[in-house]
């Protein structure tokens, strides 16, 4: 399958400050990526380089077949982009915004637009700076389905959103990009739901990446294990069999891409004394806390 | 960025001077015709002191001073009882004094300036009284323009234009001078030139037009007129030539008196007085650094002269600093005329490529630091070397186009 | 494309439009009102002397009008695209960066420009009613650097607007005010008669100075 973005050794620095190091991607046709990580770990900083925001110390993204330093306006066109906070033209209404918008894109799709505008609360001379953050998201959503995009760089889309929206939102994006076989890279610092929607993720930490796999691949071979010890003060080695692991009183949280029989032979290796072994059975939002810590 | 380097070529080289003044000395200078000498006053604000120095640059009492120029210390004179009968042999007559005295004080910077080219003629004959009406010598004829209904008045305009063209007057004027006020002690009309330059008296006298052509020397052209109030009517003006050469136009025939002074230049002189007493007249003008004195007999013959040059401004460390620091600088006015213009001025000398090259040495030290490629910023370098400080500034101000 | 840029800066400034147009308007009523009462209870001809003789410009209160309005159109078209960041938004669209950004500008010119003409007429023309061509045609070089000022002023804060670092934005701030102030520095009417073009030019040169944003924006310095 042909692949709509491709970043290559993606380096970059705020002054002396890594942001990351050679971070290569790719996102296929019709798929979902996801960028997950918590605040300050670079998600925005790639999605500037990649809208053309920004200029890598070293590396580059080809976006449709372009490199994104110079998008042409055909490329741009083909790439529907929702800013962090669902950031629009405020000052404008759903009529206006529609009427602003339409003029720069051919295929333009009123009636997406104004089908999802339908379903809010709104009348259509509301300014959008009056509305609430979740009538915004789909406002901001509405257009860019109304764009149809090839690709859809959608920056944080959850942030400020309440369950309902969240849900709402993420439902109605998995089908559009389904059944249309649109291309998503979205960032997210809240995992919640996101599984339903996402079929690759990325996996930030502070100048490193922790995962770049298959959602259902990540979350079938990475495991928590819980167990107890007698010695409170048991300290594990990050980095070999152990991703990360977590101590609450005499409990430790283990999490780990090894098999139940593997993590008990490494505990026996280092003769430590333990109870109460069971594999805890995690979200995706247990998951990437579980691998990046709770800090 | 080149709009950014003319402001500041501006805006620095104007702080500069701004904070690095040279105080500028201005003594009064007075002329004894009874020694042949003149006197310097200086006066100190802060101390309230008047110090008199003789030519020879030695202080002299009050009283001396008073007595060597009773003319101009008459005031003193008179209420101590001192003042003399006669002064080298000619008898005083306060009396007289006054109405030949006179004094003009021309700025360079009114000979050229906007106008609406429109005046008030006054009636030179009745009391002085404001016209309600204004005076256009137009491009066919002369127009007066009445005030409260914004309206030609046919009939003056008729009357006026008839004397006009009987006189064979080239419209339109060009120059136009006179005193359009009534805080004066009589009206002496307007002196015009025509569209050839040639010179005209044109006043109204009982609501009936005067227009007099001046005899004027071969290729005479006049720059500025300066018409004169003066109480006996002697002289009607003080007049420039186009090749700054200053005249009297007398009121005797309209005679014009060319003075024995060769060396005032309006561009760089940027004032001009004439003092006239009934005993000598004094032209004195000046320039940044320089100042000047003719003392002229009755007959406008020269009697004395005085000449103060101090450095001027350029070999002054102040102003050698400032040819360093600034390769060249803009400015928007000039002395000579009322204007704003652009003036550009520098490269005079070869002393802003020491600047320059300190300059570009620092931006060479910015670039390394800043780990930027040499290659993007040639012509940022090429900048600062042409234009110094200000390039220097401009490039660091304004981020250039590098990806 | 263009319609659509311009509907969208034109809903960001018809208010500010408006409202600068009512004040420049008033402004020339009242100073009409002004000569007309000054023609009936004083002198017709005391007034022209003022004007003729004494260097008085009987429309000073006009002054710095044209300055204000280009200041307060420059804020109205890019604060709300500094907000938020949403000069993303606007680089987004499918045209190219530059173009985007001279959009902007040539919408705003074409309104202060729309707006200046209109004030130029009022102020000017109506003046023929009570005063001769020759004050005039003075008044009317008179005012054009007031308008150059309120135009240079119009590009600078838009510079000053855009740009992201405060440090920059106090250096363009005092640059542009040392500029504008170049526009005021005669009483004399007629004063700029040799200097305006020239003027126009660097402001004209000033028209690009977005540009740099943009610039500096894609290098990612925002």
């Amino acid at each position: 399958m042909e692949n709509i973005v491709e970043c290559r050794n993606l380096t970059h620095y705020y002054g002396n400050k890594m942001v990351y190091e050679d971070l290569n991607f790719n996102i296929k046709k019709g798929s979902i990526l996801g960028l997950l990580g918590k605040n300050g770990t670079g998600k925005t900083t790639t999605i500037n380089i990649l809208n053309g925001y920004l200029t890598p110390r070293s590396g580059e993204c080809i976006i449709l077949g372009e490199n994104s330093k110079n998008l042409s306006p055909y490329v741009k066109s083909q790439i529907g982009y929702l800013i962090e906070n669902h950031v629009q033209y405020a000052f404008m209404n759903i009529y206006q915004i529609e009427k602003f918008y339409s003029g720069f894109y051919p295929n333009w799709k009123r009636e997406a637009y104004y089908d999802l505008m339908a379903k809010l609360k709104v009348t259509p001379k509301q300014k959008i700076s009056t509305m609430s953050c979740g009538q915004r998201s789909q406002v901001a959503l509405g257009l860019i389905l109304a764009q149809d995009p090839e690709l859809l760089v959608l920056d944080d889309f959850t942030m400020g959103l309440d369950p309902g929206y969240r849900r709402l939102f993420i439902d109605y994006l998995r089908n559009y990009a389904k059944a249309e076989g649109k291309t998503v890279f979205t960032t997210s610092h809240i995992i919640q739901d996101m599984e339903r929607l996402i079929d690759e993720c990325i996996v930030f930490d502070y100048n490193k990446v922790l995962v770049y796999m298959p959602v259902k691949e990540f979350m079938s071979t990475f495991k928590q294990f819980n167990f107890e010890v007698t010695n409170p003060d048991v300290e594990f080695e990050k980095g070999g069999l152990v991703e990360n692991y977590e101590k609450i009183d005499s409990t430790i949280e283990l999490y780990t891409y090894s098999r139940a029989n593997e993590v008990e032979s490494y505990l026996a290796s280092l003769g430590i004394a333990y109870s109460n072994f069971r594999e805890v059975p995690m979200t995706l939002e247990d998951a990437f806390i579980g691998l990046t810590g709770k800090y | 960025m080149a709009a950014a380097i003319i402001i500041l070529s501006n805006v620095i080289p104007t702080i500069y001077r701004t904070l690095f003044k040279v105080p500028g000395q201005y003594p009064s200078i007075y002329y004894s015709l009874l020694k042949d000498e003149f006197f310097t006053s200086t006066y100190d604000y802060e101390l309230s002191i008047q110090t008199i120095k003789n030519s020879k640059g030695e202080v002299i009492p009050e009283d001396e001073f008073h007595k060597a120029c009773p003319i101009e210390n008459s005031f003193f004179l008179i209420k101590k009882g001192e003042f003399p009968d006669s002064i080298s042999g000619m008898k005083i007559d306060v009396e007289k004094f006054r109405p030949e005295s006179d004094y003009a004080s021309i700025r360079s910077s009114f000979m050229s300036m906007p106008s609406y080219r429109l005046f008030p003629l006054m009636d030179s004959k009745t009391a002085l009284r404001f016209p309600h009406d204004v005076c256009r010598i137009g491009k066919k004829r002369v127009e007066f323009i009445l005030a409260e209904t914004n309206k030609v008045d046919e009939e003056k305009s008729e009357i006026f234009t008839r004397i006009f063209n009987n006189e064979n007057f080239n419209y339109p004027a060009k120059l136009m001078a006179g005193i359009p006020t009534v805080m004066k002690p009589y009206d002496n009309g307007w002196f015009i030139t025509d569209s050839k330059d040639l010179f005209y008296h044109m006043k109204m006298e009982n609501g009936k037009p005067y227009l007099k052509k001046i005899e004027t020397p071969e290729g005479f052209k006049v720059k500025y007129v300066s018409p004169s109030t003066i109480e006996s009517r002697s002289i009607h003006a003080y007049v420039i030539s186009e090749e700054n050469k200053l005249y009297i136009l007398s009121s005797l025939d309209y005679g014009l008196i060319e003075l024995p002074v060769y060396d005032y230049n309006p561009e760089k002189h940027y004032s001009l007085m004439f003092r006239k007493t009934p005993y000598f007249t004094k032209v004195d003008f000046s320039s940044f650094n320089q100042r000047k004195i003719y003392v002229l007999d009755r007959n406008y013959k020269l009697l004395n002269k005085f000449e103060k040059e101090n450095k001027p401004y350029s070999e002054l460390s102040v102003g050698k600093a400032f040819a360093t620091l600034f390769p060249f600088n803009l400015r928007f006015g000039e002395n000579h005329h009322s204007y704003i213009k652009f003036v550009f001025n520098g490269y005079n000398n070869f002393s802003w490529i020491v600047a320059s090259v300190i300059f570009v040495l620092l931006n060479v030290f910015f670039i390394i630091r800043k780990k930027r490629r040499f290659k993007n910023n040639i012509l940022d370098l090429v900048l600062i070397a042409a234009t110094g400080i200000f390039g220097f500034i401009a490039v660091n101000l304004f981020p250039n186009k590098e990806y | 494309m263009w319609k659509s840029m311009f509907y969208k800066e034109w809903i960001k400034i018809r208010l500010v439009f408006w409202l600068s147009l009512a004040i420049g308007a008033i402004a020339i009523l009242g100073i009409y009102l002004n000569v007309r009462h000054s023609f009936i209870i004083a002198n017709a001809h005391e007034f022209w002397d003022g004007i003729i003789n004494k260097m008085y410009i009987y429309f000073n209160l006009f002054k710095f009008i044209p300055l204000g309005i280009g200041v307060i159109i420059g804020l109205a078209q890019f604060i709300p695209e500094v907000k938020q960041r949403r000069i993303k938004l606007t680089l987004h669209l499918p045209l190219n960066e530059e173009k985007a950004g001279l959009k902007m500008v040539i919408f705003g010119v074409i309104c202060l420009v729309a707006l200046y003409l209109t004030l130029f007429a009022l102020l000017i023309f109506p003046g023929r009613y009570y005063f001769p061509y020759e004050v005039i045609a003075l008044s009317a070089s008179t005012v054009i650097p007031w308008f150059s000022a309120g135009l240079a002023a119009y590009f600078l804060t838009g510079m000053i607007t855009i740009e992201p670092l405060w440090k920059y934005k106090v250096f363009y701030a005092l640059l542009a005010f040392s500029f504008v102030h170049l526009f005021f520095q005669s009483p004399i009417a007629g004063a700029y008669k040799y200097a305006w073009l020239p003027f126009l030019g660097i402001i004209l040169l000033m028209s690009m100075s977005i540009l740099f944003s943009i610039y500096r924006f894609r290098k990612g310095e925002m």
